[in-house]
């Protein structure tokens, strides 16, 4: 195996899922977050994550669930990272935030070790721009829940070498998983075109043209969507689609992107979607 | 391991009372937690996530459902989503795990 030890920044909902994933294909993994609480909360998480990926999946079961956990070591100490081969940086969906962790990774990931930004909108471009490593940094975009998700898109910086967006591939072969690759602007394909769709399904329930239960039906019952676009916005979390979207206005300079008031509302409220058992639907846990 | 359904005693010609009773409050406490989440309603052999009823996040909330619900724990083997795609399944699946904790 080329890429042993992983190093995976943040511990939210998919740095999570990109442990998990990683650690079930027998990866060594240093999962980092700058939060106890948030790493604690991350271990319990994995634990539930692992006995769901059983339901689907008949390898899980018969592997032992303690056994994977073990190749996960959960940190809030950069200098873990000291012998990664490739970082996964899953950190809050903020300029100001990316904008201090890859200059710290910079100095102390090696010289050979690979970047990748799982990033929902940010430029891969701007964010090699912070390192003295752009030709080895690629945007990687996991899609949730990480382990279920075979195929992921990953985004070719301009500075993005040709060894680095090879070694792109063979990272996710080793996952078992494919890439589609497409070129760097922000919110790339995936959420350049999710966030629109999105942001105007929840305009259309701000305007009382329909209930949520009736957009996200058209979706999956008129165009066989798997899940709405509610629905969608819900499991990724309100506060992260209100983030990316902030990203794609500022980004583009674009009034299209301008995020919907009743958006901004249920975050403030705390209606974050399935993590917090609520957003536009209710989630009994 | 779990049996199925046709091999269930609560299901068997033989059942006593008390089974019967213990079937049909197992099997109406499933139904009630399904429904929450699916309120246009479900039958009992409806393959709730072939029918897309719910997604395939409802099926972890249904294994913490019945772990809690009917105190019993799910092993890493058991956790295959055909003892839990329908009310009758999940029902077997539940009354064969009581069964056995009962020995």
């Amino acid at each position: 195996m080329k890429y042993q030890t992983i190093g995976v920044v943040g511990a939210g909902v998919i740095g999570t899922g990109v442990a998990l994933s990683l650690a079930q294909t027998g990866h060594f993994v240093v999962l980092l977050d700058v939060s106890e609480d948030v790493l604690s909360h991350a271990r319990d998480q994995m634990a539930r994550e692992l006995r769901f990926t059983a339901l689907f999946d008949a390898r899980a079961r018969t592997e032992d669930p303690s056994a994977v956990l073990s190749r996960i070591d959960l940190t809030t100490d950069y200098e873990r990272l000291a012998e990664a081969d490739l970082v996964v940086e899953n950190s809050t969906e903020s300029w100001a935030v990316k904008e201090a962790i890859y200059p710290r990774l910079d100095r102390i990931c090696p010289a050979h070790c690979i970047f990748a930004a799982n990033t929902s909108a940010i430029s891969i471009t701007r964010l090699a721009a912070t390192t003295q490593r752009p030709d080895r940094v690629i945007g990687i975009h996991f899609m949730n829940p990480v382990p279920q998700k075979p195929v992921v898109e990953v985004v070719r910086g301009r500075h993005s070498s040709d060894e680095t967006v090879q070694a792109a591939h063979e990272f996710l072969s080793q996952m078992g998983k494919s890439a589609i690759v497409v070129n760097d602007m922000p919110g790339f394909v995936s959420n350049r075109v999710l966030m629109l769709v999105i942001n105007e399904a929840i305009f259309i329930v701000q305007d009382g043209v329909a209930s949520a239960d009736d957009v996200d039906a058209i979706f999956v019952k008129c165009f066989a969507h798997k899940m709405g676009p509610l629905a969608t916005a819900d499991l990724i979390g309100l506060d992260t689609v209100l983030l990316t979207l902030e990203v794609l206005y500022e980004s583009y300079a674009e009034s299209k992107y301008r995020p919907c008031p009743l958006l901004k509302e249920m975050v403030d409220a705390g209606l974050r979607g399935r993590k917090s058992g609520r957003g536009f639907f209710q989630y009994v846990d | 391991m779990p049996v199925s359904a046709a091999e269930n005693p609560a299901g068997a010609s033989s059942s006593t009372l008390t089974d019967r009773y213990q079937a049909t409050e197992v099997r109406r406490s499933i139904r009630q937690f399904i429904e929450r989440a699916a309120p246009q309603g479900v039958r009992d052999d409806d393959d709730i996530f072939e029918l897309n009823v719910v997604d395939s996040l409802f099926a972890m909330q249904l294994v913490l459902f019945v772990e809690d619900a009917f105190s019993m724990q799910v092993e890493q083997h058991e956790l295959d989503i055909k003892y839990f795609s329908s009310i009758d399944a999940l029902t077997s699946f539940v009354l064969s795990k009581l069964s056995v904790a009962d020995r």
